[in-house]
């Protein structure tokens, strides 16, 4: 068939956006040129390039069709998709150009509903996410693409049973990679960790055209495992990820992660300082600066965090400051005041478990861990097996002077993977011993 | 009148305000940047390596001196940035030592620009390739620009414009767009310093930001490779310092404004702007001492801010000094008009230029500028060097162009201090126009000084304001 | 100003998107790819070697690159491959061939294949993959029995190149397999689909008639497919069971195609919750008969909808889309004189859907439109096979059945510029036929270019005077 194309998405940039396309030169007719061949304009498309490989073709295809929302949509995914594999923000800014073009001429398009929803995402803004998402539907009901987006929004936002809804009716309509990997982590998030590594291993089967997908699908598949204990598949779920696109950032921080918790602290560091020089993202960082502690080398520790801090003040300075991760970097090495305003920012403006978390042990952090525990409750209230949240709401506990909940929020933090984190598992342990 | 008072301070603040203001790095915080500049000469082919590293890079190497953060570079450079003459790989000679300078990014953080001058030995080359290997890893631009050369014809794979200046600004079709040139051929021919090289599309675009468009230090560095005249470059020194001194922040204002408050004279104008000329000069001068004796410790672009702060808490206690004289002036003509006696504490320099029938007492304002007032303003107002005039002693230096580089140095103070005497006289001269024909409406010419007091005081706090965040 | 100020809140965002890709938010892919599930080409034929089978040529995972290591493609394990026959004309499936695949990855090492492979048990291969075949069986859309076929036959592997597979010819031979009468192949072919993607529709545009006289660029040239390709003996598809005695007989229509099915999944496990096993069961995800029509026909919220469905429901879910092309609607946008009709286009919906009369309806007393492949296997493969098939003149090929040959854009761009109410345009993609000939003998693909010296997309019509596809009525009977 025509569209043989790699892209069922992209029928549109391609067969029938090509015939729109030219229907729309014919008549805007000062930009036909008769008797002059036109560019290729969507041959790369067609031979397996996607991501950052295709932008430049799509490129060449939507400046020859200025008018054709399919193209410029198709571009705005590639730049999006390209974010993923090289970790190059920029595409962003690219991406939200080329989507504001598109909406300048069908602004109800459901394509670009969706990537403008996507950007909403990625600057944390979920309940523009969401309008965004719902608009898409709206437009093209019938499809499953908006779906991806509404879950992410829904799930962020905290509104874990309409999430559930939606991703339900997602995989209804199509089960596939982006499907099965968010079945995933919605029963990860329930502490379903047997079934989530299940669905991912289906979303890993099911590939998903392009090399970074399934790499990012391993990685996360190498995720579920090391949280269940299971380190050796673990490592080969990393492996796998690195096999399928090198230099994987992501597999190659899984693999840092998992030498800590083996104890190997050089390998676990240098691996982490490749990482962090590559792409410094809080994160990532923080990560170093762990295991640095978990080391016992305080000095490089302190300079990582020192960096993190300074990621923290451009954070500021753009004015926004909903990260979790920097909530919960503030309460560990920052400090826990700020920590409490930003968890309680991120909480208002997201209530979900990650950011109920965030605000517990900040609040926890900061001297109030009875206030802490209200929120601890929260983030544990769909049953996460996740060890780093559950040793938070077990400290918080036995904090405020709550044995029983601490006893069981470390007992279970520390059932799946006692090594789940080299500086937070003796500390959890460590706790649980105090109690008991 | 008082139109004219308001414009003037308004104008005063405006230009206080409205120094540049650090903002994002345009192409985002975690990018290293890196452009080479390739010319091919009938027996060389000469680069000039730029990299520009965003704020995160830059802190990540925080650790390091000056000294080694050039070593590295030119290290990877050595290593990476491949040029081959004929199909030969031919390695790099750096003769001369690189530049670094930092400039205020985001939050308070720093971004740094290294430059770095190479060359390879290739005698009647006719196919010349430059490979860019250099920090594979890291995310931004990379562009290869092609120069031409001397007595050589060069058809060049890479384009010749280069959008972003050597990566000091980066106009919004890079940033939407950043190039990834890492690979160029050159095909040389003898000829006459002629290049052929493909059109940039998109090749301009409106300034998104990020860097202040200093061209000077560019000259410097045409006119050190030998293609300039003296003159033409003393000329360009003294028009660029007088630009310069437009530009804010550079005391003018205050420099104006007391000059309206404090009655000076065209005379004192012109010692203000000569006292402005050789603190400036000796500013630069010492700074560029200071950072080659200090360069292994402390980076130059540290000092700014303590510069600046220094200046701007000068500026501002002087303000305060000439507000609160004026104020006990004020209060000692109310005091006189009651009755009493003046309060014995009052030791200033009352110029009795207005008497008022047979009291004999003094009701100006207390000001004529001292000889110690004026050197301390114009200390203050000089004491600031621009970056600029700094790059261009330390590219004199670094180019063992010594001489040259004073020279420019005081051409570009003198212009500096041209543009602020040619201001201070304006204002003297309009103050005059204005104070004669308002003539009996003394009320607003005795406010003036008191007005002008507070403009300076204002000024003063924005620079010291400006510098605290840099120095905390 | 305003630029600046749009600048600035553009930069502003892309530092705060490059904090917020932490992991602060699950980025689940968006990606919805799905090329392991993505059926590309369907071909139904009779084979001159062998007239009394029909022969089913199945591809998937389009635009494969041969050069694509280290991820090579590969039918997805957890996937369910089917191909379908409705020999009653009802639109539902009668038979279907269910494969299913299984990979054996070495512990030891993730390579593909170590240099040097003899063949497909050679212990450097080091990612096998096999399948089996189940064969189900249905009456009225039930399912009644099911049979498996074959377990454990070899895939062809993909072709790396010379140093990994010394001789490939050799190693994918091996996964031509013969199951009780029927021949099977399953693995990496050459793509035999043709098309100029880009220049042909852009010279549409701007030059009218350029894509009749070739010049066009193959894109798919030098791609590769997985395919299932598969002969099977006419007795074992027909309607009664019986062979076919000619191309009159009521038995000798039959409707092809193929789809792949993914497992559906309940969000919550359910046998987390209460150990019952989850209620997944299987959705279509893809299916493929006739080339083109999910992406010229439906519109673009419509296309996921296809894929979903079956072929029984296209009466009302299809035809509405077919008697009003926009197709046609762009083909005038060209240029007005081309004059193709925009409505009422029940010729489009006869030659496409309900197959045509005399020729190839499945149910002869009440042809129904379901966009399935009507091959009538009673028609004799022609011996110099014309590329635009039936409305060439020649019977054996497109829309009844496909064969490899057939040129299907030009096919159905004079289709829907209303070649069968006697409206010929002189349209078309300039690609005639694939860039590398056909077998003779099965599996009638070619081998797969490999990866060490693949070209794609390069190859280029020669231009020709302009064809038109021939001046006999293509309706005969």
């Amino acid at each position: 068939m025509i569209c043989r194309c790699i892209v069922r998405a992209a029928v549109v940039a391609t067969v029938v956006g090509a015939v729109l396309g030219g229907v729309s030169l014919i008549n805007g007719a000062s930009e036909a040129r008769p008797g002059l061949p036109a560019p290729h304009p969507v041959s790369t498309a067609y031979v397996g390039a996607t991501g950052a490989a295709a932008i430049p073709a799509l490129e060449r295809a939507a400046r020859d069709a200025p008018q054709n929302v399919d193209r410029l949509v198709a571009l705005a995914d590639a730049h999006l998709q390209a974010v993923r594999e090289t970790g190059d923000f920029s595409h962003y800014l690219r991406a939200d150009g080329v989507l504001h073009r598109a909406a300048r001429v069908r602004p109800g398009d459901s394509g670009v509903q969706i990537g403008l929803a996507n950007l909403a995402l990625a600057r944390h803004d979920f309940g523009a996410g969401l309008l965004r998402g719902r608009a898409a539907r709206a437009a093209a009901p019938q499809t499953v693409r908006p779906y991806a987006v509404l879950v992410d929004a829904l799930v962020e936002l905290g509104r874990y049973q309409a999430a559930g809804r939606a991703l339900q009716r997602m995989i209804d309509l199509r089960p596939n990679l982006a499907s099965y990997a968010r079945v995933s982590y919605f029963r990860e998030l329930h502490g379903d960790l047997r079934g989530a590594v299940k669905a991912m291993r289906l979303a890993v089967s099911a590939g998903g055209g392009t090399a970074e997908g399934t790499a990012y699908v391993q990685t996360l598949l190498g995720g579920l495992e090391f949280g269940r204990g299971r380190l050796g598949r673990a490592r080969r779920a990393y492996a796998l990820a690195l096999r399928s696109f090198p230099r994987y950032l992501a597999a190659e921080v899984g693999l840092a992660r998992l030498d800590g918790a083996r104890g190997r602290f050089p390998a676990a560091i240098s691996r982490m300082r490749r990482v962090v020089v590559r792409l410094p993202l809080p994160e990532y960082v923080i990560t170093l600066g762990e295991l640095e502690l978990a080391a016992g080398r305080r000095p490089a520790a302190k300079e990582d965090f020192a960096l993190v801090d300074a990621e923290r003040r451009l954070l500021a300075a753009n004015g926004v400051n909903t990260d979790v991760e920097v909530a919960l970097f503030e309460a560990d090495h920052g400090d826990a005041r700020r920590g409490v305003a930003l968890g309680r920012r991120a909480w208002r403006g997201a209530p979900s478990v990650r950011s109920a978390d965030a605000l517990s042990w900040a609040l926890t952090r900061a001297g109030r861990p009875r206030d802490g525990l209200r929120f601890a409750r929260r983030a544990v209230r769909l049953g996460s097996r996740d060890p780093l949240l559950l040793t938070h709401a077990g400290l918080t506990a036995k904090l405020s002077g709550a044995p029983a909940p601490a006893r069981r929020y470390l007992s279970r933090a520390l059932a799946d993977n006692p090594r789940f984190s080299p500086l937070w598992a003796p500390r959890a342990r460590r706790a649980l011993r105090a109690i008991s | 009148m008082k139109r004219g008072t308001a414009i003037l301070v308004a104008v005063t603040c405006a230009l206080a305000l409205a120094a540049p203001v650090a903002g994002a790095h345009p192409l985002g915080n975690f990018t290293v940047n890196h452009l080479t500049d390739v010319s091919i000469s009938k027996d060389r082919v000469s680069l000039l390596y730029v990299l520009d590293r965003a704020e995160i890079p830059t802190f990540q190497k925080r650790q390091q001196t000056p000294t080694e953060l050039l070593a590295d570079v030119q290290n990877e450079v050595a290593r990476n940035l491949r040029v081959e003459v004929d199909g030969r790989a031919v390695p790099l000679r750096f003769s001369r030592p690189g530049a670094l300078a930092f400039k205020a990014g985001q939050g308070g953080l720093k971004t740094s620009r290294f430059e770095l001058p190479a060359e390879v030995v290739a005698n009647g080359a006719s196919h010349v390739e430059v490979h860019d290997g250099t920090y594979p890893d890291g995310l931004g631009l990379r562009a290869i620009i092609a120069r031409p050369g001397e007595g050589t014809a060069v058809r060049s794979s890479v384009p010749s414009t280069d959008p972003t200046n050597g990566l000091r600004t980066y106009p919004r079709s890079v940033v939407e767009r950043p190039p990834d040139q890492r690979e160029s051929s050159f095909a040389v021919r003898e000829g006459a310093g002629t290049l052929t090289a493909p059109d940039r599309r998109n090749g301009t675009g409106t300034k998104v930001g990020s860097g202040s468009g200093d061209g000077f230090a560019g000259v410097f560095e045409r006119a050190a490779a030998g293609q300039g005249v003296l003159i033409f470059l003393l000329l360009a020194a003294l028009a660029w310092g007088g630009f310069h001194a437009l530009s804010p922040g550079h005391g003018k204002a205050m420099v104006a404004a007391y000059l309206v408050g404090a009655r000076g004279t065209r005379r004192d104008a012109v010692l203000l702007g000569g006292v402005v000329t050789i603190t400036h000069t000796i500013g630069v001068f010492a700074l560029g001492l200071v950072t080659l004796l200090l360069a292994q410790y402390i980076l130059p672009e540290d000092l700014y801010p303590w510069l600046t702060l220094v200046s701007g808490a000068m500026v501002a206690v002087i303000g305060v000094s000439v507000l609160r004289s004026r104020v006990r002036w004020g209060r000692s003509q109310r005091a006189h008009a009651e009755g009493h006696r003046h309060d014995g504490g009052h030791h200033h320099h009352h110029d009795h230029d207005h008497h008022h029938g047979e009291h004999g007492h003094s009701h100006a304002p207390p000001e004529r500028l001292t000889g110690r007032n004026l050197i301390a303003m114009g200390a203050s107002a000089g004491i600031i060097p621009c970056p600029s005039a700094l790059v261009v002693l330390l590219g004199a230096i670094s180019q063992h162009q010594v001489a040259l580089g004073l020279l420019l140095i005081v051409t570009f103070s003198l212009g500096l201090a041209g543009t602020l005497t040619a201001l201070g006289l304006i204002v003297v001269g309009a103050r005059d126009r204005v104070a004669a024909r308002a003539g009996v409406n003394g009320r607003i010419v005795s406010a003036l000084p008191a007005v002008s007091a507070i403009v300076i005081v204002v000024v003063g706090c924005v620079l010291t304001a400006q510098a605290v965040p840099q120095v905390l | 100003m305003k630029k600046v100020l749009i600048a600035a809140a553009v930069i502003a965002a892309v530092v705060v998107a490059s904090f917020a890709s932490g992991s602060s938010h699950r980025e689940a892919p968006n990606i919805m790819l799905d090329p392991s599930a993505d059926d590309t080409d369907t071909y139904a034929f009779t084979a001159k070697d062998a007239p009394d089978a029909l022969t089913v040529v199945a591809n998937w995972i389009p635009g494969g690159n041969p050069a694509n290591g280290p991820n090579f493609f590969r039918f997805d394990d957890r996937a369910r491959y089917y191909i379908n026959i409705d020999n009653t004309g009802d639109g539902k499936v009668d038979i279907r061939d269910r494969y299913v695949f299984k990979t054996h990855v070495s512990d030891k090492s993730y390579l593909y294949a170590q240099p040097g492979v003899q063949s497909f048990g050679d212990p450097k291969f080091q990612q096998p993959q096999r399948y089996s075949i189940v064969r189900e069986f249905f009456r009225n859309g039930k399912r009644r029995r099911t049979k498996t076929l074959a377990r454990g036959l070899p895939v062809a592997p993909s072709n790396t190149g010379p140093k990994t597979f010394p001789d490939y010819a050799k190693v994918a031979s091996e996964a031509i397999r013969n199951v009780g009468p029927m021949k099977v192949f399953v693995g990496q072919r050459n793509d035999a689909f043709f098309i100029d993607l880009g220049t042909a529709f852009d010279n549409l545009n701007v030059r009218v008639g350029t894509g009749n006289t070739g010049g066009g660029t193959d894109t798919q040239a030098g791609t590769s497919i997985q395919t299932i390709t598969v002969q099977i003996p006419e007795a074992q598809v027909t309607r009664d069971r019986m062979p076919v005695s000619g191309p009159d007989a009521a038995n000798a229509t039959v409707g092809v195609w193929a789809s792949t099915e993914r497992r559906r999944l309940e969000v919550t496990n359910a046998d987390f919750n209460n150990r019952k096993g989850s209620r997944g069961g299987w959705v279509q995800v893809s299916r493929l008969a006739n080339p083109l029509i999910n992406e010229l026909f439906p519109p673009a919220g419509l296309k996921d909808t296809y894929n979903r469905r079956g072929p029984a429901g296209d009466a009302t879910f299809l035809v509405p889309f077919l008697r009003a092309p926009e197709l046609a609607k762009q083909i005038n946008g060209i240029l007005a004189a081309l004059n193709a009709p925009e409505t009422n286009r029940d010729d489009l919906v006869t030659a496409l859907l309900t197959g045509m009369p005399g020729l190839n309806q499945v149910d002869k007393t009440n042809p129904r439109p379901t966009d399935t492949l009507k091959i009538n296997l009673g028609v004799p493969p022609a011996q110099t096979p014309n590329r635009f098939g039936v409305i060439g003149g020649d019977n054996a090929g497109f829309p009844n059945g496909r064969r490899l040959e057939d040129d299907v854009t030009d096919i159905v761009l004079q289709l829907a510029g209303g070649y069968l109410k006697g409206n010929r345009l002189p349209i078309g993609d300039g690609v005639d036929q694939d860039d590398k000939p056909f077998l003779a003998t099965f599996p009638y693909q070619s081998e797969p270019d490999s990866g060490f010296r693949q070209k794609v997309g390069q190859r280029q019509e020669p231009l020709h005077l302009p064809t038109l596809p021939g001046n006999n009525p293509p309706i005969t009977r």
